[in-house]
């Protein structure tokens, strides 16, 4: 196992050396793409003066509120809606209509809206996330084992209780799923948002060095995002190792 | 007669049930006295199922009366056991007082005191349906619903299902209704068969066999050849039908 492991990683190195060579070597111009090192190199030196984290504080302060905000919503419309017959009946359909939209073709109506400072990009990351984390609490609702909510009420269980101990467990996994769609949806929002007049984000970041020929730096952009979205599939693998562990539990017999 | 009332623990009358045009039930009277332990015999799609979900009072549409007395338990085919949570806390769903006392004294009562914490799925099927049977066990209940509790099983881990049956029954003196279409099963378990057919209750025959009781009594056969013949498969007498 382990080394297929590491058979895996054998392509990826492979590429980064030959980029490396070929920057060296001079087949690429560095004015197209930066050698790796020479990104690692700008990576370190924005690190140290304090740039680089104060981009990406500003860029995940973004994507936390907005993902707040528009999974929150999310999640509490779809439960309604899978929940209750009239919230589904009145809930469902303009929902449904909505996410027939690209949410980042919103950006000239949301603009109007709410303007161009913060509310903006908040706004998007919010649109983003609420449509993923919407559909997936539904689906895990009503995908329940209609059969195990039968054998709770001969428990005894009242409707609550059915709710609390069979619907909601029973919908997790769809739920942690729609989460990770409206992460990357998140990210994806953001690399939108920050780009249009922003004074500070990883986006920011990006189109000012573009502005002054730094293509180390839009490079080193394109890494942040990179680890980003690495960062938060890992985080979420290990929230789902804790609370779906009777899935796994074949495994474990 | 109160006291007759009173020993009914389940009575049922004229329950009907229609799936469309389709009628299953067109009137059924049915009566579980405490402690007695009644099989339902029928063919396939004779609406057994559909009279004890009805009976349990799962069956929203089911029409008629139904009387209830005391606390009833059900088992499914399937053990419908919550894979989110462990063998203890599905034993114990729903209970107050001193749960942990009781949910482990009704493990330890189907051989699995050992288990309490292990996840559904990393049981066996015959274990899985034991846990059904401790979490309906662990309730107390006067009256036990089987839905065919060991249709899903093969065929020794059934017999060891029955075996246990037998010795809980024995300890606790619950009455039992269980769906089944093994003619050997309800004379070796039931005290009384009764056979739905055409929507109705056909047949009511007392099993008067000694226990512990095993296919090769005298009477047995008899028995035996007489519900397969009502439920349409004839048998001569000195041979072996499989059902």
């Amino acid at each position: 196992m382990t080394a297929r492991r590491w058979r895996r990683a054998v392509t990826p190195v492979a590429v980064l050396l030959a980029w490396e060579a070929a920057s060296r070597g001079g087949v690429i111009p560095p004015a197209k793409l930066p050698a790796p090192s020479t990104v690692l190199e700008t990576g370190w030196r924005l690190a140290r003066d304090g740039d680089l984290g104060t981009h990406l504080g500003d860029s995940l302060t973004r994507a936390a509120l907005g993902l707040a905000i528009g999974g929150a919503l999310g999640v509490v419309l779809g439960t309604v809606a899978g929940l209750v017959r009239l919230g589904d009946d009145l809930v469902d359909p303009p929902v449904q209509m909505a996410r027939m939209l690209p949410h980042l073709a919103l950006v000239p109506l949301v603009i109007v809206w709410v303007g161009i400072d913060e509310s903006l990009k908040v706004t998007l990351v919010a649109l983003g996330a609420f449509f993923p984390l919407y559909l997936n609490t539904y689906a895990g609702i009503r995908d329940v084992d209609e059969r195990l909510v039968e054998a709770a009420r001969t428990c005894g269980l009242s409707t609550l209780s059915r709710v609390r101990h069979v619907v909601l467990p029973g919908s997790l996994p769809s739920l942690l799923l729609g989460l990770r769609l409206a992460i990357a949806a998140a990210w994806l929002s953001l690399v939108v948002g920050e780009q249009v007049a922003a004074q500070s984000g990883i986006g920011f970041m990006m189109m000012e060095a573009r502005e002054f020929s730094q293509i180390d730096v839009v490079v080193l952009g394109l890494f942040v995002y990179g680890l980003l979205g690495l960062a938060s599939d890992l985080i979420l693998r290990a929230v789902e190792r804790r609370a779906l562990a009777w899935r796994v539990g074949l495994k474990a017999s | 007669m109160a006291g007759r009332a009173e020993s009914e623990l389940i009575a049922g009358h004229g329950v009907r049930r229609a799936f469309g045009d389709a009628v299953v039930l067109s009137g059924v009277d049915i009566v579980i006295r405490r402690r007695e332990v009644v099989a339902l015999l029928g063919g396939s799609g004779s609406g057994k199922s559909t009279l004890l979900r009805a009976l349990a009072g799962l069956d929203a549409e089911a029409a008629g009366t139904i009387h209830r007395n005391g606390r009833s338990a059900v088992v499914f085919q399937e053990h419908r056991l919550l894979p989110w949570k462990r063998v203890a806390a599905n034993v114990g769903l729903g209970l107050t007082g001193d749960v942990r006392g009781r949910v482990a004294a009704a493990l330890a009562e189907v051989g699995l005191a050992d288990r309490q914490r292990a996840w559904p799925a990393e049981l066996s099927g015959g274990q899985a349906q034991r846990v059904a049977f401790a979490r309906a066990l662990v309730r107390e209940p006067d009256l036990l619903l089987l839905d065919e509790p060991y249709g899903a099983l093969d065929a020794l881990t059934r017999l060891r299902m029955q075996g246990l049956f037998g010795r809980l029954r024995a300890e606790h003196g619950f009455a039992a209704l269980f769906v089944t279409h093994d003619v050997d099963e309800a004379l070796l378990l039931a005290d009384r068969v009764l056979v739905l057919d055409a929507g109705v209750i056909a047949e009511d025959i007392a099993v008067d066999l000694d226990r512990p009781r095993a296919p090769d009594h005298p009477g047995f056969g008899v028995l035996r050849r007489g519900l397969l013949a009502r439920l349409g498969v004839p048998v001569p007498a000195g041979a072996k039908a499989e059902v």
